[in-house]
């Protein structure tokens, strides 16, 4: 446990020397404030609906790039004999792995929960009657749970391919999967995307929080399925 | 001295008369890119030996040690190091008794060397005050001391390889594994640096300018197509009059097998 700390210490102080802490925290951030200036005639039918569908295209955009950045990550400490230093030392290929979605993870939930303070109070200043954080905050946490699967995802297939071609298919994965939330019903959404999805569809949403846990569920499960697929092509995989 | 082996057993007769082995490679192979560069390999290698590994093609040796460190998988075989079979997560176990020295440095240069001695001697869970002891010891002896607590970047890659050569000497490992190390050091400082105290650890250099080894080495195996086709004395070499160059090495195998034939 000790070790896994001293990793996911190590793993968030190269995301910040590196500058890739910032379209991790920033993009959320920035993205959640900007509701505020979405013009009125775009803002949707309810305050909440409205601030939850654009406050989901930034979470989309945030997940495609962490997704991206994941595999940019594992491919390149693979490269660069980082995890080689650490398997030398007996350290378990799966904890530089785990530490690694554990930093992009910490940094993820805090970059869209206090974009969503953004959005929520931009949504708060539309509405007319003071309205109920508990959807919005649950599709936010379901969402958050879809970046992680993303950021496995990602990590998987930086298991395997060289820096520039995992990027681009972390990208290319990731990117239409994402846009499924915006492009189909709320009903056919795949599960894992429901955090999404829910945000999008804020406003004509039934059930939001049970809605919200289980998409949130679905969306760790897979984040758990994708990360024991990469620990084991990272034990396989030479260093 | 070892940091795991009493030292009790190492002055009983019976490991003077046995002579153990600390490296053995039994029948492994690896196939790389289509190309067979580990082939039914084996070697013993015994406890204080310091072994220069050269291949054809070059790759084979490298790939030899990455084996032997546990970082490449073998398709065939089995490998023992310091009497353990595979890297275990153990304090006592690999993190300790096992170094690897590979031609990346593989540590982060934002890190200062203290920063980076500090991990590998809390990887290998000593205690504190333990890693602070050590992590003198080893600045000293390799040369980083002025350099303690600047980041790495600052040094270049000679020091980042200093740095990957002190971490890996932090445990006073029993087998010390050096992949074409310190490459970017000058030669006469390598020569030094590599010159590894420690009668009783194993060290095993994998190199592709053999004559650059002169002077660090007392063994040489040489692999061809991922066999082994000479494991001698360097002493041998030098009987003959031959250089430790790949010219003299190709030279004491055609010697060789005329010999034989």
């Amino acid at each position: 446990m000790r070790r896994l700390r001293t990793l996911t210490r190590m793993a968030l102080h190269e995301l910040w020397i590196s500058f890739r802490l910032i379209p991790l925290v920033g993009i959320p951030l920035v993205g959640g404030m900007l509701v505020t200036a979405i013009p009125p005639e775009f803002s949707g039918e309810t305050a909440v609906g409205g601030a939850g569908f654009w406050y989901a295209v930034t979470a989309a955009v945030t997940t495609c790039i962490a997704s991206g950045l994941a595999a940019l990550t594992m491919a390149h400490e693979r490269r660069r004999g980082t995890v080689a230093w650490m398997a030398a030392r007996a350290v378990p290929r799966a904890s530089v792995l785990f530490s690694w979605f554990l930093g992009f993870a910490l940094l993820l939930t805090l970059g869209l929960a206090l974009g969503s303070v953004g959005a929520w109070l931009a949504a708060i200043a539309r509405a007319e009657t003071p309205p109920d954080p508990i959807p919005f905050s649950a599709a936010v946490a379901a969402t958050a749970a879809t970046a992680m699967a993303a950021v496995a995802a990602g990590l998987l297939i930086g298991t395997t391919f060289r820096t520039v071609p995992a990027t681009l298919l972390a990208l290319a994965v990731s990117g239409p999967l994402v846009a499924l939330a915006f492009l189909l019903p709320l009903s056919v959404i795949p599960m894992p995307l429901g955090g999404l999805g829910l945000l999008t569809h804020l406003e004509s949403a039934a059930r939001p929080v049970a809605g919200s846990l289980q998409s949130a569920g679905a969306a760790l499960v897979a984040a758990a399925v994708l990360l024991i697929l990469a620990a084991a092509g990272l034990e396989r995989s030479d260093l | 001295m070892t940091s795991s082996t009493p030292d009790a057993l190492w002055a009983s007769q019976s490991v003077r008369t046995l002579k153990p082995a600390a490296v053995v490679c039994e029948g492994i192979t690896r196939r790389w890119r289509g190309q067979r560069l580990l082939d039914d390999l084996t070697l013993v290698v015994g406890v204080g030996a310091r072994l220069l590994v050269v291949s054809r093609p070059e790759q084979s040796a490298s790939m030899l040690l990455r084996v032997l460190a546990g970082l490449s998988r073998i398709q065939r075989g089995t490998v023992r190091l310091a009497g353990v079979a595979r890297p275990d997560s153990s304090a006592a176990g690999w993190a300790r008794r096992v170094g690897y020295v590979g031609p990346e440095a593989g540590i982060y240069w934002w890190m200062t060397p203290r920063e980076v001695l500090d991990l590998a001697g809390r990887i290998a869970e000593y205690e504190p005050k333990e890693i602070k002891r050590r992590i003198e010891k080893v600045a000293e002896a390799y040369g980083i001391g002025v350099h303690l607590d600047q980041p790495i970047r600052r040094g270049g890659e000679p020091l980042a390889q200093r740095v990957a050569l002190a971490s890996a000497m932090l445990t006073d490992p029993e087998v010390l594994l050096l992949d074409e190390p310190l490459r970017a050091v000058d030669a006469a400082e390598r020569a030094r640096l590599l010159t590894i105290p420690g009668r009783r650890r194993t060290v095993v250099l994998a190199s592709r300018y053999p004559a650059s080894e002169a002077g660090i080495v007392k063994q040489l195996a040489f692999l061809s197509d991922g066999r082994l086709r000479i494991h001698t004395p360097i002493a041998e070499l030098d009987l003959q009059g031959l250089a430790l160059s790949q010219r003299g090495i190709d030279a004491f195998i055609e010697l060789a097998a005329a010999e034989a034939g």
